[in-house]
């Protein structure tokens, strides 16, 4: 068993687990839920089982059962290339920083290449919208280059909140390349529309060949299941000050 | 929601918030409905109450009543909807609606409202019922 910890969090390793500079993906609860409904599509596509978790008591007592079996709600999956951390419960405010940091620094020591954060922005239209649009931002010059070969608009004006911008950061402090793939999104409802076109532009970036068409098809079903942990994330993102990514720095240039 | 309200609204809201986390589920054993995502929003001179209703096929499905100060949404899913893996209680539960009573933070004018519903989600307008004047500046 393997582990990787700081006095409030920590990551358990499951045993015989072998590692190989793997792309990881994130895609813990934010707006529109866009990244754990992403994570979980790429996760049952491709079969990945569970290959760690997090334990912290600044989680609530929370363990979740699935086809009988006692499972800890936040998790990493995968294999030795890829990795993919979700969780289904929302993430307390208190717990960003400590999972943040516990997480990038055992990614680290894993030896990973690129880690790409999968989540929504808030957009008030998204009703409007057919198509949303998919929006990028890197944490040092090789990943904003990534992004613009791949013909993703980079955020160059802004802020950026939640446990993507602290990964982002984190991430450059370690030297590993980072990005974070932002999909309009309804706000405060699961949107598994905004899920499918990240999920497109990560396919592209990766060279993934992840079929969203599933996804769509079993939409309505998603957005139900997720309506309990949309509630927790919504609660928990007005705490964390994610209104700042709707304001204009000060210093805007 | 957003538009001003006074630091004692806030304060209820959050214990309304905090109670419904501890003690109520989001779905209803007894009428088989499931509650509906819903956001408020308080503008100026109107209350936009949005509600997610996946499953829901056309508006003859759902039936709004208002109020001065609430508006009630059953909305009939398509078709039935039951997890037979999940939970104790709960996997026995065939639920076939949505159903939620809205509180509203104003009161409002309840024969001037008015709904649509697009891609499954339904935008209710209801103007606020306080009175403005003009004033002029002597």
């Amino acid at each position: 068993m393997w582990l990787m910890m700081s006095e409030e969090m920590k990551i358990v390793e499951r045993d015989g687990v072998k590692f190989s500079n793997p792309v990881v993906i994130e895609g813990l609860p934010d707006v529109g839920l866009v990244g754990t409904i992403a994570a979980a599509h790429i996760v049952e596509l491709l079969g990945l089982e569970q290959v760690a978790h997090f334990e912290s008591n600044l989680f609530p007592p929370i363990m979740v059962m699935h086809k009988g079996v006692l499972t800890d709600p936040v998790r990493i999956l995968g294999n030795e290339k890829l990795l993919v951390v979700t969780s289904e419960i929302a993430i307390p405010p208190v717990a960003i920083y400590p999972l943040a940091s516990v997480l990038v620094d055992w990614l680290s020591a894993k030896g990973a290449r690129l880690v790409v954060s999968l989540t929504g922005f808030p957009e008030q239209n998204r009703l409007d919208i057919d198509r949303p649009l998919v929006f990028g931002v890197g944490n040092m010059e090789q990943s904003v280059n990534l992004l613009k070969e791949k013909g993703v608009e980079v955020m160059s004006e802004g802020f950026i909140a939640g446990i993507y911008a602290l990964i982002l950061k984190y991430c450059m402090v370690k030297k590993i390349p980072a990005i974070t793939l932002m999909a309009q999104a309804f706000p405060n409802y699961p949107d598994p529309g905004a899920a499918a076109q990240v999920l497109q532009v990560l396919n592209n970036i990766l060279g993934l060949n992840v079929s969203v068409d599933p996804l769509l098809e079993k939409a309505d079903e998603i957005k139900i299941k997720a309506r309990d942990l949309m509630m927790q994330t919504r609660s928990s993102l007005e705490r964390v000050g994610k209104m700042s990514e709707q304001q204009i720095p000060l210093m805007y240039r | 929601m957003s538009g001003r309200r006074s630091l004692w609204g806030w304060i209820e809201d959050l214990l309304a918030e905090v109670e419904g986390a501890i003690v109520r589920p989001s779905w209803n054993s007894a009428d088989r409905c499931l509650e509906p995502l819903v956001e408020i929003e308080n503008r100026e001179n109107e209350i936009i109450v949005t509600v997610d209703l996946p499953c829901v096929d056309k508006k003859e499905d759902i039936s709004l009543e208002v109020s001065e100060d609430t508006l009630e949404i059953k909305a009939t899913l398509k078709k039935a909807i039951r997890w037979e893996r999940w939970g104790m209680v709960q996997k026995n539960i065939e639920f076939t609606a949505f159903k939620k009573v809205v509180t509203l933070p104003e009161k409002v004018k309840p024969e001037e409202a008015s709904a649509v519903f697009k891609r499954g989600v339904l935008r209710v307008r209801l103007p606020k019922a306080r009175r403005k004047f003009t004033l002029k500046i002597t």
